[in-house]
């Protein structure tokens, strides 16, 4: 046995970001056996969770399959509604007086771009003369707009028509994580406040310090508490790195909302409407929905900001109550440093417009469970290649998300202060330069692990009137004949499955009857 | 469908016809089936399971045919199988149960063909009350709701134990297209002869065991099917 072989992991701080990591590191390494690595949860029983996070992305569905989830448990428990989309609402530009202009990002496309790229043959007026790129390649835009969820009750667990992911009370799923944490899969629960971090000579985390619960050592350390950073940023020293100069919001203000009626539709998509000073985001869950406005403070007092938010949600707001959130928009220089991995807003944070905090979690969890280092020695390598990995993810979102504002042609200061050339990453408007002339291709993602597929940008970019010139070596264009079939044909899906489809609503009623099948 | 409690005031005057070939049955391909038909009706159709489109929920069937709209077993001429499914042979005999009264009230589709004022059966006698044969089917229809249930808790059996497994059936019938039925579930004989000893002999004591076994070897019926089919 080598010395400082790594046997124990200390989890620090409770919300998703902690319990999806404890249950995940213990699921894999099936912790339940005490030989086996051992992993522990000091959570501190004063600090709230922020539990704001409550859009998915799809490879939510494999993460909770892994764990040996029930999707139906876990549909009732967390109030779920299913989301097949973000829908873009005033983000092409500023709506003229009662006519919103709109745009969605699907989760399914009928071809794989990679395969089969219809998108130059819908630019070049191929195919979908009057229809949106959406409508012309998939069929999942009719499906949100009429309300209808991807799946029905015969389709099993984790199985959809369409491809699906959540939308969530993050308070609920972090409960739902920590009971199967604790009651399945071996994880111990410590509640108690950490008071100090002990470090050895070599500057690594030895062990934490606790008010009730004395002292507990551990061999690699995950920081989930949150933007305070105890491990990582306070006891370790890793500076934060702010990206206020190209993301300009830094605050939300949120609001739950309850259902006017039982009756009243249940989106299945995710609606983020841009405002004069940010967006808002309008999440239907099944009990409620969850909105909040996203805004620069430079360019937007809070006032105006809670009252842009009531308007928005009409006079239901009456009476509710709105709370603010301060939102640091950035990352930690390094997510692991020694013996310490930083995992959930402690790593990073930016705005939520894609939903990228909780699959970058996933996604985290996913590296640190596969590239786990057997003893000290072999950490230093696994350090570089995480933080590598993680910070080419985080640097593609933070792009992918400029990407939304740097193509709006909205005219107030916010989205003029957003296209300036000095908040613009150079690595995205090169990108925007090649696809003013190319269509997207896969080369421009050589990353196995870019966290957005190239369908992703194709739905931004053509949404948003992304002006594009394929004249260049337009021969290539050449099958027509399967375009303007495959367009035939998303069309005539799009009218069956319409009718074979529940509303969002009467499926989250019948789960919460009946349940899912397992097969 | 026309629902009415069965009554001397509403229906004195009214007969039931025979029904030799089970005209409830036409053009469906499957009939829903209670786990007390499995051994009779296995002899003539493959019993499999189902997923109720509404709700998801699992529904143990006998295959009457394989194409949708076309049953194999239904003829002008009469019925032409060895058991007549219950789901189709109790027609238009149906009970109504109310959460709050104890006795279940047996009531008819009067909109049904067999229910007529010329041929058959009178459902009253002279006196104006209900023959003997009536209370005789009144009592297999209240009997097959009780066996529905019985039917739900052993598919639920079979699902805890995990014994279902999704079965396309790709068929090709003599000069006709292959064609495949999907969304059929059977009973997983692998996984049937891996349960552990106490799990098995749960199955014999809850005397699921005899039902398990008729579903397996009713899959047998299948090319008889396919046979069927390619005379048509």
């Amino acid at each position: 046995m080598t010395k400082n072989e790594t046997k124990q992991v200390v989890i620090v701080g409770g919300g998703t970001a902690g319990w999806l990591t404890a249950a995940s590191l213990a699921k894999r390494f099936n912790s339940v056996e005490k030989k086996n690595i051992q992993i522990t949860l000091v959570e501190s029983p004063d600090i709230p969770t922020i539990g704001v996070g409550e859009g998915t992305w799809p490879t939510m569905r494999k993460t909770l399959a892994s764990l040996g989830i029930s999707e139906t448990d876990f549909m009732r428990q967390c109030h779920v509604s299913l989301k097949q989309a973000t829908k873009f609402v005033n983000w092409k530009e500023t709506p003229k007086p009662g006519i919103d202009n709109h745009y969605y990002h699907l989760f399914t496309s009928f071809h794989d771009a990679n395969d089969f790229n219809m998108a130059p043959y819908w630019q070049r007026g191929e195919i979908g003369q009057t229809a949106t790129f959406a409508q012309s390649v998939s069929v999942q835009g009719a499906l949100c707009d009429k309300y209808l969820a991807p799946k029905s009750m015969t389709n099993k667990e984790y199985e959809g028509v369409q491809n699906y992911a959540y939308h969530l009370d993050a308070g609920e799923f972090a409960k739902l994580l920590k009971d199967h944490a604790i009651n399945n899969l071996g994880v111990k629960h410590v509640s108690a406040n950490v008071t100090e971090v002990k470090l050895d000579v070599d500057g690594y985390i030895l062990a934490v310090e606790t008010d009730t619960a004395s002292h507990i050592s551990g061999d690699l350390f995950v920081d989930c508490t949150g933007f305070r950073c105890l491990l990582l940023g306070e006891a370790l020293k890793v500076p934060f790195n702010s990206v206020d100069d190209t993301l300009l919001t830094d605050y939300a203000v949120v609001m739950q909302v309850p259902y006017k009626d039982e009756t009243q539709d249940i989106a299945s998509c995710t609606i983020s409407t841009a405002q004069e000073a940010g967006w808002i985001w309008d999440i239907g869950l099944a009990n409620r929905r969850g909105t909040g406005y996203v805004y620069s403070s430079k360019h937007s007092s809070h006032e105006r900001a809670e009252q842009i938010l009531r308007e928005y949600v009409g006079e239901q707001s009456a009476g509710l109550k709105a709370r603010f959130i301060p939102m640091n928009i950035g990352y930690r220089e390094k997510f692991w440093h020694k013996n310490c991995v930083a995992i959930g807003l402690s790593a990073a944070f930016i705005e939520p417009l894609e939903a990228s905090a909780i699959f970058l979690m996933e996604a985290a969890n996913n590296m640190l469970m596969e590239l786990f280092p057997r003893d000290r020695a072999a950490m230093a390598m696994v350090e570089t290649k995480y933080n590598d990995s993680l910070m080419f993810r985080w640097n593609k979102t933070i792009d992918f998300i400029k990407m939304h504002y740097l193509l709006s042609r909205r005219s107030e200061p916010f989205w003029l202060d957003n296209r300036t050339q000095t908040t613009l990453p150079v690595s995205l408007t090169n990108l925007l330069a090649r696809w003013e002339y190319h269509p997207v291709s896969g080369y421009d993602f050589d990353n196995v692990y870019e966290p957005f597929p190239l369908e992703s940008y194709q739905y931004i970019l053509y949404g948003m009137g992304f002006e594009q010139d394929l004249s260049f070596n337009a021969g290539q264009y050449g099958n027509i004949t399967h375009a303007q079939q495959s367009f035939k044909k998303i069309q005539s899906i799009a009218d069956q499955v319409q009718h074979k489809l529940p509303t969002n609503r009467q499926l989250l009623e019948k789960i919460q009857q009946f349940g899912f099948q397992k097969l | 469908m026309t629902i009415e409690a069965l009554s001397n005031k509403l229906h004195a005057d009214l007969k039931l016809k025979q029904d030799p070939c089970l005209i409830q049955s036409k053009n469906k391909h499957f009939a829903p089936l209670v786990v007390g038909e499995f051994v009779p009706a296995s002899q003539d159709f493959p019993i499999v399971f189902i997923k109720e489109q509404e709700t998801g929920q699992f529904k143990s069937i006998a295959l009457l045919g394989i194409e949708p709209g076309s049953n194999l077993f239904y003829s002008d001429k009469g019925w032409q199988g060895n058991y007549r499914p219950q789901a189709y042979s109790l027609s238009p005999f149906m009970v109504s149960q109310q959460t709050d009264e104890k006795d279940a009230i047996l009531c008819i589709d009067s909109q049904s063909p067999l229910i007529n004022k010329e041929q058959g059966e009178a459902f009253f006698d002279e006196n104006n009350a209900a023959c003997d044969w009536v209370s005789k089917r009144g009592e297999q229809v209240v009997s097959y709701v009780e066996q529905t249930q019985l039917t739900q808790h052993f598919i639920n059996v079979l699902l805890d134990f995990e014994l279902l497994a999704p079965q396309t059936l790709t068929l090709k019938a003599t000069g006709k297209k292959e064609t495949s039925l999907n969304g059929l579930y059977a009973i997983d004989e692998k996984k049937l002869n891996a349960l552990s000893s106490d799990k098995f002999d749960s199955l014999r004591q809850s005397g699921a065991l005899v039902a398990i076994y008729a579903s397996l070897i009713s899959m047998q019926r299948i090319e008889a099917l396919v046979k069927a089919s390619s005379k048509v």
